[in-house]
């Protein structure tokens, strides 16, 4: 049954998280966090913040 | 019928019943009860900051307030005047400068006033009491006498009907006036204890002046007392609409034409229908610019055009051109300049609203309307609706609307007072809602209810003036425990090199009461009462989060021990030192002098957790004191200044110097300050006052440099020549002979091996040296006998109370002197240096002071710093940080040693902290800080109680943080 | 059908999508976002966050505290609230839908950069034992939670989601637990608001049952912090005991934040190794679509062991918190338009009764310990 909610109509349910995909959409997370995170300790520490 | 009749009957009855209590006193200038609740934060009471037309800033606040109600058998009842609504400005409004106001809640322009003053002649007051002196309800109240030379001075306040007091004033008739202050610009440096005692019996502070006529410690007569009064205002409730000026030409507004003609000195300006051939009001104005004195009485019709029966009040100002069709100015300054360039315009008010002094409002008849001038500029400064007459809230009727507001709306109640639960004598919940429904917690806090329904809504500044009486005991006694306010931790912690002269954080945890930190009533040889008491204070420390480590910078720790009043020698007076009751026996004082230096402004004032400015403060002596120039105003644009002595504490001697020169009221300007002024022993004698500096001529202020002080009671002795006693283990004290008449006793002191002997007269004890007691030390050291050999520092000294009794002369004695020395390690513990305090009327000692010369440092392998060492060899208190990990203390608490025991503190960092600053004890210094910071303490006990945080913009309260003025 | 993402995969960074094809579902998160919370940067006065403000002034406070707080409301359930009315009125447009998938980038940013939340030093002050027994109880609870949620024979995505927020007392953890175990956002969002109900009911409940028990005040706010949690709901309880226990419970709140990573970590491994032990079990869901230990989670847990060295000082947390408060708030939009109501609730009442009837449980083992420790006259705090 196609879900309205979460489905395109090119199939694609956008609460589908899996295979490589969720490998990738994990490593965007996990660079963006950490990037947002050194960031902001460096601010910290030179006095920007 | 008749049931109406019988329950009138009954209402009667228990209207009668009520009045079995005193009549009620209007309750005009009353502080509401000391325990009631007060609650910062209600949306629908604004709190914000606005700028007026020339950038100045406007800090505009409203309150709600009920005073003098009473809760009984079920009903509430609130006399009239006790239900009152303040709208306050932190400086003030006057018309021309679009100075912003709020009224009800609608952001509004004062546009229109008529200031007078009021004159009321003869009046006698009583000390404690506060007498109401006109029919408005101002109230002259007699707060404290004290005495010079055991001559009276007076410590006064003119207290306003809402109960806002800007200060109080110290007058005298006994003492030279400040207009006899010698020339002493020859004086430089230290000089000796001078004689002279200066108290004015006219206290001027620009548009007030009050004259004493005659009074002593217990009563006084006022000749007159002269205070601004504001007849009517009128306020614009919408933005002006500004429109370009075109000359010879006219603007469209609305449906009318608005002509300017050139004229020599200003515009013929005329107002005319929309077809131009009906003139609807013609009139020659002048441009505004920003001088003072255009809203006098005799200039301010020059300037603007009111037309009949329309709602439009036209005047004609310079708007910079960048600014056009707007009234927004983005930035502040303290002083009005204007524009340099730009359009001449037309600013047009409308939404024009007049309200009259002592009249009903024009929505409302129910409410009466106030109008406060500032005691200094005769301006607006409050805008009060209190309730004409008495109300009743009970079961059937449980909610009293406020005045009926303007609103762009619809015109509703402003706000309405709910007491939905009353219990007998008791109400149990009551709470204020506001023109957006939004409602305060309930004000009865705790099950128990209360005896009455007051209550202070809102932000405005009269609270701390109203809570005087109060505000000790409710910030030293908190009925929710020690309350403690989480820091806001930074990247970049406030470092002090030196804290001398500074405050402690506002948000310091106060302890209160501690055992360990002594406080007791204590009677000196005249038998006067004076409460004495010890304290601690940290102040401008730190976390040092680079290094793991808590400082407490150099000064930042000090011990204090004060008494009521200054500690005088010759009577036996006791002060506190290290939890000891300890004996004067003598000082040595100084005058220290400056001539010729400039003082800056202190542009930059503290806020918040910053530390202040400090380059520009003027030092006094070495770790003495401090002058700072806190304020500066233009009266009819002749500067202002305000001058503060500051002590190595951090707080202000209780009398600023304000000063103006070229003001005379014969000359007919409308205030009037002192040029110079003097006070006690402290004078100051400008060059020249401006508004961003102040040339001094001359300034001179009391040092002490040591006092003599004793853990042993001293023993009096009476003795007929020959006779003689024995004072400490090796000396005796032998009177040779006296002269009653001449007020002289000859002594001889001697070892009691006879290896030493001295002798001395001591006096001349007369009138004319009397008239010098109890604070000269010249006529102090005439009558006092002192043997220093090493380890027996004694002390023999003349009762000046009953110096000859029965042939015989009367002396006490002084054994185990001890010194405390200005600037020098304290003997008892070398770790601390000794900072006494002077009293700046009389250089009595006013306050010891023990503090670190060092930086303190706190870490985790040394989590404890031990106080002072008393008599005992213990510490008196101890800071002992419980857990700290680098970057927040999350648990400290200070031990104090009493009676063989230890006592521990409340953890003074329930919530996270990032200093150790706080206040221990209670005392004068101590208060000082806490009234300085009452609001914000008070807020913050209010935050404590329902466990959230503050948090200003938030609901509504987001919604008007982002609208602009 | 369609090509797959293998097939138009170039690098990690093709789970980005076009710009085009993105946009539209980020926008609808963004002002989603923006008219939910007052975020920083937001200057949008109009957030539903203030009209809760407002209507919290409007009903006045509950025991002090303010009613929607109560409810819990929060920067994660306010754009999920707007979300979940948008689906469902509107529904969501195609167009959306590939920037909405966004949240699976959204969720593993946000639950690393909530590591700096969790210092373990804040909560030093209250003292070992109380330390020790809070843990215990909160093992405790997810264990008997996950037991009791087999026992209903719930879906075990489901019952873990519900020991995970239910043991560290924060609803957050729902959230957080949903990428870890793989949950369905109705199951998440059915544990929610179990948990939330029964932190409701138990809050008005427990001052009643506190002083017929006649307990004091730091005990009360020990129970109401570790018995009930979800921070409005135990002031709610604590002011409705006390004052001073609503001031304790502030103080031992820290406690509750400082274990949380450890509760539902535990629960995560719990479930990770129970679908390594029964693979071929087709009940056993929660975590099995991990091939591996998730690397999200690896970072997660580094992170959370060098912020307690205090790498992380305060107003550098602060401002990674308001980041992650964008990043949930973001991920809870999209949460939020991808539920149909009827996916909350087929998922049916045994929430409910897992999360009561093991928070009572709780509660009695609490109170047990509580009153043992009153008895022996042993400071707990």
């Amino acid at each position: 049954m196609r879900r309205s909610h979460t489905t395109d109509d090119e199939g694609f349910n956008y609460m589908d998280n899996s295979g490589q995909e969720e490998h990738d959409r994990d490593m965007v997370g996990i660079i963006l966090a950490v990037a947002f995170m050194v960031l902001t300790v460096i601010f910290q520490r030179t006095g920007l913040l | 019928m008749n049931k109406l009749l019988v329950s009138g009957a009954a209402a009667v009855m228990l209207c009668l019943l009520f009045s079995g209590a005193p009549a009620a006193e209007s309750p005009h200038g009353l502080a509401p009860a000391g325990d009631m609740p007060f609650i910062p934060d209600l949306g629908g009471l604004r709190h914000k900051t606005f700028k007026n037309q020339y950038g100045q800033q406007r800090d505009l606040s409203e309150a709600v307030l009920v005073r003098q109600s009473s809760v009984k058998d079920g009903k509430a009842t609130v006399p009239a005047g006790g239900l009152c609504y303040i709208s306050e400005t932190e400086q003030d409004a006057a018309p021309f400068k679009r100075d912003p106001f709020l009224v009800l809640g609608e952001h509004a322009y004062l546009v229109d006033a008529v200031q007078t003053t009021r004159t009321v002649k003869d009046v006698s007051v009583k000390k404690g009491e506060k007498v109401i002196v006109d029919d408005a309800g101002y109230r002259l109240w007699f707060d404290y006498a004290t005495d010079h030379y055991d001559l009276p001075y007076i410590q006064m306040a003119l207290i306003a009907p809402s109960g806002h007091w800007p200060m109080e004033f110290s007058v005298s008739s006994k003492f030279p006036a400040i207009k006899d202050l010698p020339d002493r610009s020859h004086m430089e440096g230290d000089v000796e204890q001078l004689d002279e005692f200066f108290l004015d019996p006219v206290f001027e502070y620009g548009a007030s002046r009050f004259e004493v006529k005659d009074h002593d410690f217990t009563q006084a007569e006022f000749s007159s007392l002269t205070y601004p009064v504001i007849e009517e205002a009128t306020f614009s409730l919408s933005r002006p609409v500004v429109l370009d000026l075109r000359q010879e030409e006219y603007r469209l507004y609305g449906t009318k034409r608005i002509y300017a003609f050139r004229q020599s000195n200003g515009f013929l300006v005329r107002v005319t229908d929309f077809s131009g051939n009906n003139v609807l009001a013609e009139k020659m104005i002048r441009p505004l610019s920003s001088q003072g004195y255009k809203d006098s009485d005799g200039e301010k019709d020059n300037y603007s055009l009111t037309v009949p029966g329309e709602d439009m009040r036209i005047e004609i100002a310079v708007q910079p051109e960048y600014l056009r069709h707007s009234d927004f100015v983005p930035w502040s300054t303290e002083e009005p300049h204007d524009w340099q360039d730009g359009l001449l315009s037309f600013v047009i008010y409308r939404d024009l609203v007049t309200v009259k002094n002592g009249e009903a409002w024009p929505l409302d008849p129910r409410y009466k309307v106030g109008l406060e001038a500032s005691l200094l500029t005769g301006k607006l400064q409050r805008l009060t609706l209190e309730n004409a007459e008495e109300f009743t809230l009970d079961a059937a009727n449980d909610s009293f609307d406020g005045p009926v507001k303007y609103s762009d709306v619809w015109n509703r109640p402003a706000f309405r007072l709910v007491a939905d639960e009353i219990d007998g004598d008791r109400v149990k919940s009551y709470y204020l809602r506001d023109a957006f429904f939004q409602r305060t917690d309930n004000l009865s806090f705790t099950d128990k209810g209360r005896k009455d329904i007051d209550c202070f809504i809102g932000r405005a500044p009269t609270f701390i003036s109203i809570l005087e009486d109060s505000f000790l005991n409710r910030l030293a006694m908190p009925e929710f425990g020690t309350e403690v306010q989480g820091s806001t931790f930074t990247s970049f912690p406030n470092v002090m090199p030196n804290m001398a002269f500074h405050s402690p954080d506002p948000t310091a945890p106060f302890g209160g009461l501690m055992r360990g930190f002594g406080r007791e009533q204590v009677t000196n040889r005249r038998g006067e009462r004076l409460t004495s008491s010890e304290g601690l204070v940290i102040r401008g420390s730190y976390v040092d989060w680079k290094n793991n480590r808590i400082v407490i910078p150099p000064s930042g720790l000090y011990y204090t021990s004060r008494n009521a009043r200054n500690v005088r020698a010759l009577n036996g007076e006791t002060f506190y030192m290290l939890g000891r009751r300890a004996y004067i026996a003598t000082f040595e004082s100084t005058t220290f002098t400056r001539r010729n230096f400039d003082i800056d402004f202190w542009r930059v004032q503290p806020e918040g957790n910053l530390h202040p400015i400090y380059w520009q403060d003027q030092p006094l002596g070495v770790n003495n004191k401090v002058l700072r120039f806190t304020e500066s105003h233009l009266l009819d644009d002749r500067p202002m200044a305000q001058i503060n002595v500051v002590k190595y504490s951090g707080n202000n001697f209780g009398a600023p110097f304000e000063l103006a020169q070229g003001l005379s009221r014969e000359q007919g300007d409308r205030y009037y300050l002192h040029d110079r002024f003097a006070e006690g022993a402290t004078w100051i004698e400008p060059e020249f006052v401006g508004e961003t500096y102040v040339r001094v001529k001359s300034f001179g202020t009391p040092a002490i440099q040591s006092v003599q002080y004793t853990y042993e009671k001293p023993v009096r002795a009476l003795l007929a020549p020959g006779e003689e006693t024995a004072i400490g283990k090796n000396h005796t004290l032998k009177l040779i002979s006296f002269d009653e008449a001449a007020g002289t006793s000859t002594i001889e002191l001697r070892r009691n091996d006879g290896s030493l002997v001295e002798t001395r007269t001591l006096g001349p004890l007369t009138a004319e040296t009397r008239a010098f007691l109890p604070q000269h030390q010249r006529v102090v050291n005439s009558l006092q006998f002192q043997f220093d050999e090493g380890k027996d520092k004694i002390l023999a000294e003349m009762d000046v109370k009953t110096p000859f009794e029965k042939g015989k002369a009367a002396f006490y004695t002084y054994i185990d002197l001890k010194k405390l020395e200005s600037d020098t390690p304290y003997e008892g513990d070398p770790r601390f240096m000794v900072r006494p305090d002077v009293c700046g009327h009389c250089y009595q000692l006013n306050e010891v002071l023990l503090d670190n010369p060092e930086p303190i440092i706190l870490d985790k392998e040394h989590p404890r710093f031990d106080g002072p060492l008393m008599a005992d060899g213990k510490p008196q208190f101890s800071i002992v940080i419980d857990s700290f990990d680098g970057e927040m203390i999350h648990a400290w608490h200070i031990e104090t040693n009493y009676r063989k025991r230890v006592f521990k503190s409340a953890n003074l960092a329930f919530q996270p902290r990032n200093n150790v600053d706080v206040l221990m004890g209670v005392n004068g210094t101590i208060e000082g800080f806490l009234r300085a910071s009452l609001m914000e303490r008070s807020a913050l006990q209010e935050y404590w109680r329902t466990g959230t945080h503050p948090h200003p913009e938030r609901g509504l309260d987001a919604w008007t943080a982002h609208k602009f003025q | 059908m369609n090509i797959t993402y293998e097939e138009r995969r170039r690098s990690f960074l093709s789970c980005l999508y076009s710009m085009q094809e993105s946009l539209p579902g980020l926008l609808a998160m963004f002002f989603i976002a923006l008219f939910s919370n007052n975020l920083a940067g937001n200057p949008n006065p109009l957030t539903l966050e203030n009209l809760f403000r407002w209507l919290d002034a409007v009903i006045g406070p509950v025991n002090h505290q303010q009613f929607f707080q109560i409810l819990n409301s929060n920067f994660v359930w306010n754009p999920f609230l707007m979300g979940l009315i948008i689906g469902n009125v509107f529904g969501v447009p195609d167009s959306w839908k590939r920037g909405l998938s966004y949240i699976h980038k959204l969720m593993p940013l946000g639950i690393i950069m909530l590591a700096p939340h969790f210092i373990f030093s804040h909560a030093e002050k209250v003292g070992m034992p109380l330390i020790l027994i809070a843990f215990a109880v909160m093992l405790f609870t997810a264990v008997i939670t996950m037991l009791l949620g087999k026992l209903l024979r719930m879906d075990d995505r489901f019952y873990s989601t519900v020991a995970g927020a239910l043991s560290t007392g924060d609803p957050h953890v729902v959230a957080i637990l949903m990428p870890m175990l793989k949950s369905k956002g109705g199951q998440v969002i059915n544990a929610l608001g179990s948990i939330l109900l029964f932190g409701l009911v138990a809050s008005f409940l427990l001052p009643i049952l506190g002083h017929a028990l006649d307990m004091d005040d730091k005990a009360f706010a020990i129970l109401s912090v570790f018995g009930i949690g979800n921070t409005g709901q135990m002031f709610n309880s604590a002011f409705g005991f006390s004052y001073e226990a609503g001031h304790w419970a502030h103080y031992v709140e820290a406690l509750r934040h400082a274990l949380m990573p450890a509760g539902f970590l535990f629960v995560f491994f719990v479930m990770f190794i129970r679908a390594r032990i029964y693979r071929d079990d087709e009940n056993v869901m929660a975590t099995k679509a991990h091939k591996k230990l998730p690397l999200f989670i690896i970072v997660f847990i580094i992170a959370y062991i060098v912020v307690q060295f205090h790498v992380v000082k305060e107003p550098a947390h602060l401002a990674i918190f308001e980041l992650v408060k964008w990043d949930f708030s973001l991920a809870a939009a999209a949460l939020g338009l991808s539920l149909p109501l009827r996916e909350i609730a087929q998922w049916g009442v045994r929430g409910i009764v897992l999360a009561f009837t093991s928070g009572i449980i709780r509660l009695a083992v609490l109170i047990g310990v509580l009153l043992a420790a009153a008895h022996f006259n042993f400071p707990l705090i």
